[in-house]
């Protein structure tokens, strides 16, 4: 009778509209990154600045997509969530301090730190809210 | 927190998906509440409670038992 892998019929809608709105941001990402790898912005051009707010907006894109995602999910999956971007934001914090230590000892890339700041952070997160979610199950 | 979900969802035949489609919530929060991982929010306790025709007391209960008489006469 208790299929534990079976998913409601909410849980397929809440799926479905996740996929709908992250394809098309992961898209715009991917598509951003190419930018970024294909040409190395230096100094202050205009074509700079339209990478760089290119990079915002995928960035800004992904934020709303999670912000639906989360106003989506019930109460249970909410809390997965939230606990989940509070570990990502820890791991944010801890190694932007020690990026800033190692700035301060003149060792490393404040750009290089920052990009792995950001991407420590968004690993944290998935990691803790996989973990959690399959935990769950 | 304790509660009689899965005991009641077993009397009516119904999957944890069914149960979660009719309380328009995820399996897997059925699971986390059947399991006493979650405590449900009041709302949502009362819309399970409703579902099964019981009251809320009688689905929900803490997990150490009730003071006695005989506790509260210990000084």
């Amino acid at each position: 009778m208790t299929n534990r892998i079976e998913k409601s019929q909410s849980d397929r809608r809440r799926n479905r509209a996740e996929m709908r709105d992250s394809l098309p941001a992961f898209a715009f990402i991917v598509a951003a990154l190419g930018i970024l790898i294909l040409r190395d912005p230096e100094g202050l051009s205009a074509g700079n600045l339209i990478w760089a707010f290119l990079q915002v907006g995928a960035v800004l894109w992904m934020v709303w997509v999670q912000a639906r995602s989360l106003r989506r999910a019930d109460e249970y999956q909410r809390v997965l969530r939230l606990e989940a971007l509070a570990i990502g934001f820890a791991a944010v914090m801890v190694v932007s301090f020690a990026a800033g230590l190692l700035d301060a000892l003149g060792v490393g890339n404040p750009r290089q730190s920052l990009q792995v700041t950001t991407m420590a952070g968004v690993l944290a997160w998935t990691v803790a809210h996989g973990l959690r979610t399959r935990k769950a199950r | 927190m304790k509660n009689r979900l899965r005991e009641l969802r077993a009397v009516r035949r119904w999957s944890q998906a069914e149960l979660a489609d009719r309380l328009d919530v995820s399996r897997q929060t059925v699971n986390a509440i059947e399991t006493g991982r979650y405590d449900p929010s009041l709302p949502l306790a009362f819309k399970i409670a409703s579902m099964f025709g019981e009251r809320i007391e009688s689905l929900f209960f803490p997990m150490t038992e009730p003071a006695t008489d005989q506790d509260h006469n210990v000084s």
